[in-house]
């Protein structure tokens, strides 16, 4: 029984949980491993998380903490109300990702700084609620915010970037 | 709420999400509505604020769309269900003192078990840590520290709190290391480093000797013996020992034959 509800549970969130991983390590070993240990995690604490619904925040947690004590990121980052950070919220700019591929537009989140970058990969990859991406970042949901709004606006100005160069040189090749 | 304060919650706006029932993007998605929700507009909309929320849409929906075709390895549900096997539990009310001899006589059966089958159940034990590293090893892994140099490996272990007293094989000493990276195997810290043996490479590959360094204690069946046993695992060929405190996997892509020369 237990053994069939953990496989149900594999099969619903191990491809999110990947994508996640990948996200964060942009390497197929490194997510394997990071998606891996959660599971495993899971099959040996799982049974202590009293609220089901509290799953799929668990599971996402569970992988990023281990991906923090894996680069030994046990230093806390600052908490950044949004109003601090009003005049740094971006302007949205032209839909130049379409150009892109998702290695591009993961290099592209690989360059954006490091403690944004896990918001941002919950902001498009999963459907999280603000409230589960501040559970999941164990962070206040102001500070999700102002991480989003900066990582955002780093990532579509690097995209941007990025889509314009990658444009030029597809004109000049052809 | 004017235009700019719109655009500052709309940027975090995510369409078809939920977001569109929270109360904050709720009031601020009135600003953008082609129609006013109750007949009549309570600010003017604006042409430029309805344009630019078109345009964080599109781009959101792009944007996601790369993530989410992010390829998930095929294999990789079937090893996390083989490494992460939990054991099956029925839970049926009873009384304490029925509770109580069950759980004595459950504990007896477990110690039983374990005295007489102890690698019986276990995803733990060392044939299956072994796999995992060999396993790593095949895939295409990022070393986290590119080097030539065993100090400079062996610095950087070190200050990943990973293994970095262990000691080498003569005949790894003539393979060229490339990199190490550490991983982590039940929470505990192990040293991968990477060699070349000077063979031509398989294609995208820089290495094909991997040593695997875990603390012993880390182990609950580690080999004790401290010369080598060899074994095929799946497209490797490994040997195995422990010396020292220290449970040594060496790795190689080839045969046994290959493999000895580094022992």
């Amino acid at each position: 029984m237990a053994g069939a509800i953990f496989e149900s549970l594999v099969k619903q969130y191990y491809e999110p949980l990947y994508k996640f991983a990948f996200s964060l390590a942009r390497n197929e070993a490194d997510a394997c491993d990071l998606t891996q240990q959660t599971f495993f995690v899971w099959a040996t604490k799982g049974h202590q998380l009293h609220d089901p619904n509290k799953t799929k925040t668990w599971l996402f947690t569970t992988l990023y903490r281990t991906f923090l004590q894996s680069r030994r990121r046990e230093t806390r980052f600052p908490h950044e109300p949004l109003h601090e950070t009003d005049e740094e919220l971006p302007a949205t700019h032209p839909v130049l990702a379409d150009h892109l591929d998702w290695q591009q537009v993961l290099k592209a989140l690989g360059r954006v700084e490091e403690h944004y970058q896990a918001p941002v990969a919950l902001f498009y990859l999963e459907e999280c609620s603000y409230r589960e991406i501040a559970e999941i970042l164990e962070v206040p949901i102001g500070t999700v915010k102002s991480r989003l709004a900066r990582g955002l606006g780093q990532l579509k100005r690097i995209l941007t970037q990025t889509g314009t160069l990658g444009r030029i040189g597809k004109a000049q090749h052809e | 709420m004017n235009n700019d304060e719109a655009k500052k919650i709309l940027a975090l706006y995510r369409p078809g999400t939920a977001d569109r029932t929270d109360p904050v993007f709720a009031a601020a998605l009135e600003r953008v509505k082609p129609f006013p929700p109750q007949g009549r507009w309570q600010d003017k909309p604006d042409p430029e604020l309805a344009r630019w929320f078109q345009e964080h849409c599109a781009s959101y929906v792009s944007i996601r769309t790369k993530f989410l075709s992010i390829p998930v390895p095929p294999s990789l549900k079937d090893h996390i269900l083989a490494e992460c096997k939990i054991p099956s539990v029925r839970i049926i009310p009873f009384r304490p003192m029925v509770i109580l001899c069950a759980a004595a006589v459950v504990a007896l059966c477990l110690g039983l078990i374990a005295l007489f089958w102890p690698s019986h159940g276990r995803q733990d034990d060392f044939n299956t840590y072994r796999n995992r590293m060999a396993r790593t090893a095949m895939q295409l892994y990022g070393m986290e520290l590119h080097s030539h140099d065993l100090q400079s490996i062996n610095t950087f272990l070190a200050g990943r709190n990973a293994p970095a007293d262990y000691v080498l094989p003569d005949g790894v000493l003539k393979a060229q290391p490339v990199g190490c990276k550490v991983l982590h195997w039940q929470g505990q810290p192990v040293s991968m480093i990477c060699f070349h043996s000077g063979l031509p490479l398989a294609a995208n590959r820089t290495t094909d000797l991997w040593l695997f360094v875990i603390d012993q204690s880390s182990l609950r069946d580690g080999p004790a013996a401290s010369s080598p046993v060899v074994a095929p695992v799946m497209q490797l060929t490994t040997a195995t020992w422990t010396r020292n405190g220290k449970t040594y996997v060496l790795a190689a892509a080839g045969d046994e034959a290959f493999l000895r020369k580094y022992l």
